[in-house]
């Protein structure tokens, strides 16, 4: 047994959690260096684990420990090629995230900082734990202190939101329970390690009718988190009412483990499973697509525009997945990258306009683009990436999907790309009404966003750019293991 | 040799040593605060029951053995429940008295009744024949019906009383009615005796009437549906303490009584194994959805209790059918249960004034109010509604594991889906301590430090409590010593 890295990476913010209660309550201004400095220990380790994996894939930085004898539990971290980027992506996100509520967040600061660094915890344990059991805790830990993240520092709304998000999402891990448990009484009780039951699966294979049952189970159950049609309607209730940092985690992040769990659990697991339902995946993510983009056409504010575009965005990854080849898959796993830094963007500046002008309404707003020239320009950023403009990340994902799309079903691939039309419409529209036109007066007294703000967007920019120009950098690090996964699944 | 035999008794003997000097204490100094000194002998006994079940010196030790003449059987399962009693015990007599609480004059009967009621679950959890079950079911029911009147100036602690004596009365009536069935037909009141005959007799209907009646009488105890009607306005009418007492240690002796029972039996009948399916789902179902409309903390506990009752029949099922799995599952949400339900408790005693009633809404600013208060309702909120890494989790992942290895794939559905809707009621209680602006402003409350040190420990144990790896394996080992 070794801790090593990822053990660290979950750690920091724990530690971080820890300083935070005993510091004294006012001390507002060390509570955001501390959390500052957890986020930023986090982003140096995924950085270094970004740069020193192995692209020959594998599961790397493994440590594996017995814990619970009794029942197989262990203590397995790993990070795969499919995990990598998107711990980067976490620490980017929260740091981000605490910048951008630098001062937005004025009271009870401490307990606020408290609940996103453990969200955060559980979210890193999440993209690297290989044990079932620890991998369903940390899903629980990442998912709880949303409730009281909105609940006490959102808007709109937002004890019906919190509420309506917690249940929504734990109803979603009941399912992934009960299948789980199948899963693990299945092959015999003796682990819950994920590899072990794979290789258990492997040497005493389920009946078909189990594959076609546990499979849906997992998959809505993760699905219910990736914001899957019919169970969205949490999402943008949820994005709306949350505070800016706690909608930037969520979108641009927790999101992510819906579609990562159906990943690394539902289809590791049972790849069967998703050739089986492949077919009805393709379709509910479609509607995902389509439906999400018409909904988000008609919002007039801010947030429930983004929070819809995000349901559309997240059924662009599902309808990857669904599409059973490599350029699908790879295009799913690096959407689920890009779309977390673009709408991460996106929510930290509507947080700023909010912050200083207290209302979202899109068409309350014109010529605010005179006042706040940086937090319009980086919006638009955000939006171009969005509609998939080539040079940002958003498009290489969604070129990738869209082109196993039309190698998988050409038709449905045509229909699909109506969403992508309608997202070019909502976001332009909406920047034309909000920032351009005649100045409002009222808005004459709007500032521009703070350095520290700025610093954020530069970040999330940067990195939107980057992976844009240069896409190899996550290619090459998902290549191998999202073939290995793909080759299960297509194996006969 | 007279010391020799008593050896294997120092728990039980201890506590009713305890018992009866606090009825001489009653008679001779009443009316005065006995907290302290209750406390330390309490500790005595936890000490006690612990070298009992863990000492290698013990002369008895963990040797099992069947005393009195077959009608009681010590071995590790009873010790170790034991003390846990012992443990529970302790628990409740850190909820301080207050003036209102309990009458300044019952002090020590207070304390007498604590310890007999103590001593007769004890008993139970050794019980090997029928009358001596029956003897030291009603040692605890008449401890209780005093205990929940000892409030005695409200017409509510009164009515509750009353109710539970009616209840309790009548459901012994119906367990004694069943054990002179079982006897009639097989001619003994030892239960091994009794169960070794249930291959032959199992389709007889009137030994599955006697078994079925002997289990109506433990659901009773248990308040498991349909025999939970007493339990809401008991616990809302009597004091904190006695309601926490029955909330936690009782139950813990209950499901004790139910597993020994369940060890004896070689086969179940299926209509037993129906009628726990059923009261099982009932009990989970009714208690989680009437807690959802419930305003009073208390109230809104005692049935929440119900539904996790619900979820110790589960195991209990699952033990009958599984063996030692099921068993290990059931003992470890057991122990489990105590805690956590324990830690709700003591934040509604130490935040609510008792003239006011318990209502939720008087959680409101808690987080201001007292902070570690606030972090122990939360967390114990959290653990009762099974949210990892809570224990509570554990306890509830392990229980349905081998449910749903029993086969009872249905019923491990429905029990996840109850405990989703569980969540509701216990968030909602989160909400109104961490988010909710208090009507008034309030003082602060500052606990002791006894209670603070006691808040940390519980939080501690709750969070960490399902990470410790070796836990488990202690339990599996009573399981393992009931055969």
């Amino acid at each position: 047994m070794d801790v090593g890295v990822l053990t660290a990476m979950w750690v920091a913010p724990m530690i971080g959690v820890l300083i935070l209660i005993f510091l004294p309550r006012g001390a507002d201004l060390a509570v955001r260096l501390v959390s500052l400095a957890a986020a930023s220990v986090t982003l140096v380790l995924s950085f270094y684990v970004y740069i020193k994996f192995d692209p020959r894939g594998g599961f790397q930085f493994v440590e594996d420990m017995m814990w619970i004898d009794y029942f197989g539990v262990r203590y397995h971290h790993g990070a795969d090629g499919l995990s990598v980027p998107l711990l980067m992506l976490t620490s980017i996100v929260i740091f981000c995230g605490i910048l951008s509520s630098w001062d937005g967040i004025k009271q009870r600061v401490k307990e606020f900082h408290i609940l996103m660094l453990l969200l955060v915890a559980g979210v890193f344990g999440v993209f690297m734990s290989l044990d079932a059991v620890f991998f369903f805790i940390f899903y629980e830990i990442a998912v709880l202190p949303m409730y009281l993240l909105i609940i006490v520092w959102g808007s709109t709304r937002k004890e019906y939101s919190g509420m309506k998000l917690t249940l929504y999402l734990l109803f979603g891990s009941v399912f992934v329970l009960i299948g789980l448990i199948a899963l693990y009484v299945h092959t015999g009780m003796k682990t819950t390690d994920l590899l072990l039951m794979k290789e258990l699966l492997i040497a005493n294979p389920p009946s078909d009718l189990f594959v076609h049952t546990v499979f849906p189970l997992l998959f809505v159950g993760f699905g219910m988190l990736a914001a899957l049609w019919p169970f969205h309607t949490w999402s943008p209730d949820g994005h709306v009412a949350a505070p800016t940092a706690a909608s930037m985690l969520h979108a641009g992040v927790l999101m992510k483990l819906g579609a990562f769990g159906i990943l690394r659990v539902g289809v590791f697991l049972l790849p069967e499973g998703l050739r089986y339902w492949a077919d009805v995946i393709v379709a509910l993510s479609l509607v995902n697509i389509v439906y999400g983009a018409f909904v988000a056409m008609h919002q007039t504010d801010f947030k429930f525009m983004i929070g819809y575009s995000s349901v559309s965005h997240m059924g662009v990854v599902m309808f990857g997945i669904g599409m059973l080849n490599y350029e699908g898959f790879v295009g799913a796993a690096f959407q689920m990258f890009a779309h977390g830094v673009m709408t991460a963007l996106f929510f930290a500046c509507v947080g700023a306009i909010y912050d200083r002008a207290h209302t979202r309404r899109i068409d309350a707003f014109g010529g605010i683009y005179e006042r706040m020239p940086v937090v319009c320009g980086v919006f638009l950023c955000g939006g171009l990436a969005g509609l998939g403009l080539p040079g940002f990340s958003g498009f290489v994902a969604e070129f990738l999907v869209f082109w196993g799309a039309f190698k998988a079903h050409p038709i449905v691939a045509a229909v699909a790309l109506v969403g992508l039309v309608l997202t070019a419409f909502y976001v332009l529209r909406a920047f034309q009404r909000a920032f351009y036109g005649t100045p409002n007066p009222k808005w004459s007294h709007l500032t521009d966003s703070s350095a520290i703000q700025n610093v954020a967007y530069a970040i999330l920019v940067g990195t939107m750019l980057l992976y844009g120009i240069y896409p190899r950098l996550f290619l090459d690090v998902a290549e191998t293991d999202l073939r290995r996964l793909l080759a299960m699944v297509t194996a006969a | 040799m007279m010391l020799d035999k008593l050896s294997a008794v120092i728990p039980e003997a201890y506590t009713l040593g305890l018992a009866l000097f606090w009825l001489v204490v009653s008679v001779v100094r009443p009316g005065r605060d006995y907290t302290r000194l209750s406390i330390l002998l309490g500790a005595v006994g936890v000490v006690l029951a612990f070298q009992s079940t863990f000492g290698e010196s013990a002369l008895g030790g963990v040797a099992t053995q069947v005393r009195f003449y077959g009608a009681y059987r010590i071995d590790l399962y009873s010790q170790g429940f034991k003390l846990l009693l012992a443990l529970g015990y302790l628990l409740i007599l850190n909820l301080p008295k207050s003036g209102q609480s309990l009458l300044k004059t019952s002090q020590a009967e207070y304390h007498f009744l604590l310890a007999t009621a103590l001593f007769g679950m004890m008993l139970l959890t050794s019980v090997y024949d029928m009358l001596l079950l029956y003897l030291a079911m009603e040692t605890t029911s008449y401890s209780f019906y005093v205990l929940c009147v000892l409030r005695r100036r409200l017409t509510e602690s009164t009515e509750a009383g009353l109710k539970y004596v009616l209840f309790g009365a009548a459901s012994s009536a119906v367990m004694l009615f069943g054990i002179g069935y079982l006897y009639g037909l097989t001619g003994t009141t030892s239960l091994p005796g009794v169960f070794s005959r249930s291959v032959e007799l199992g389709t007889s209907p009137g030994f599955l009437f006697g078994v079925f009646l002997l289990f109506a009488g433990l659901l009773f105890k248990l308040s498991a549906f349909p025999f939970h009607f007493w339990a809401p306005d008991v616990y809302e009418g009597t004091s904190n303490q006695v309601a926490a007492y029955l909330g936690t240690v009782a139950k813990v002796a209950a499901t004790a009584l139910a597993l020994r029972i369940a060890s004896m039996m070689p086969n179940a009948p299926l209509l037993l194994n129906a009628f726990l399916w059923v009261s099982a789902i009932a009990s989970m179902t009714y208690g989680n959805f009437v807690a959802i409309r419930q305003t009073d903390m208390k109230r809104m506990l005692a049935y929440s209790g119900i539904g996790h009752i619900g979820y110790i029949l589960v195991g209990v099922l699952a033990a009958i059918n599984m063996g030692e799995p099921g068993y290990t599952a059931t003992i470890y949400y057991a122990g489990m249960y105590l805690i956590m339900n324990f830690a709700a408790f003591l934040v509604v005693h130490a935040c609510l004034d008792e003239t006011g009633g318990a209502q939720i809404r008087n959680f409101n600013n808690l987080h201001r109010r007292s902070p570690l208060l606030c972090a122990t309702l939360v967390i114990s909120m959290f653990t009762l509604g099974g949210i990892p890494p809570m224990a509570g989790f554990f306890g509830k992942l392990y229980l349905f594991m081998t449910a749903y290895q029993g086969g009872f794939v249905w019923l491990v559905v429905l029990g996840l889906l109850n405990s989703f809707v569980s969540l509701y009621y216990y968030l909602r209680v989160c909400k109104a301590a961490f988010l909710d602006p208090g009507d008034s402003p309030q003082p602060e409350i500052v606990p002791c430090l006894r209670r603070s040190a006691l808040c940390v420990a519980l939080i501690g144990y709750m969070v960490l409590f399902g990470f410790f790896s070796n836990a488990v394996d202690k339990y599996a080992n009573l399981a393992r010593s009931l055969f």
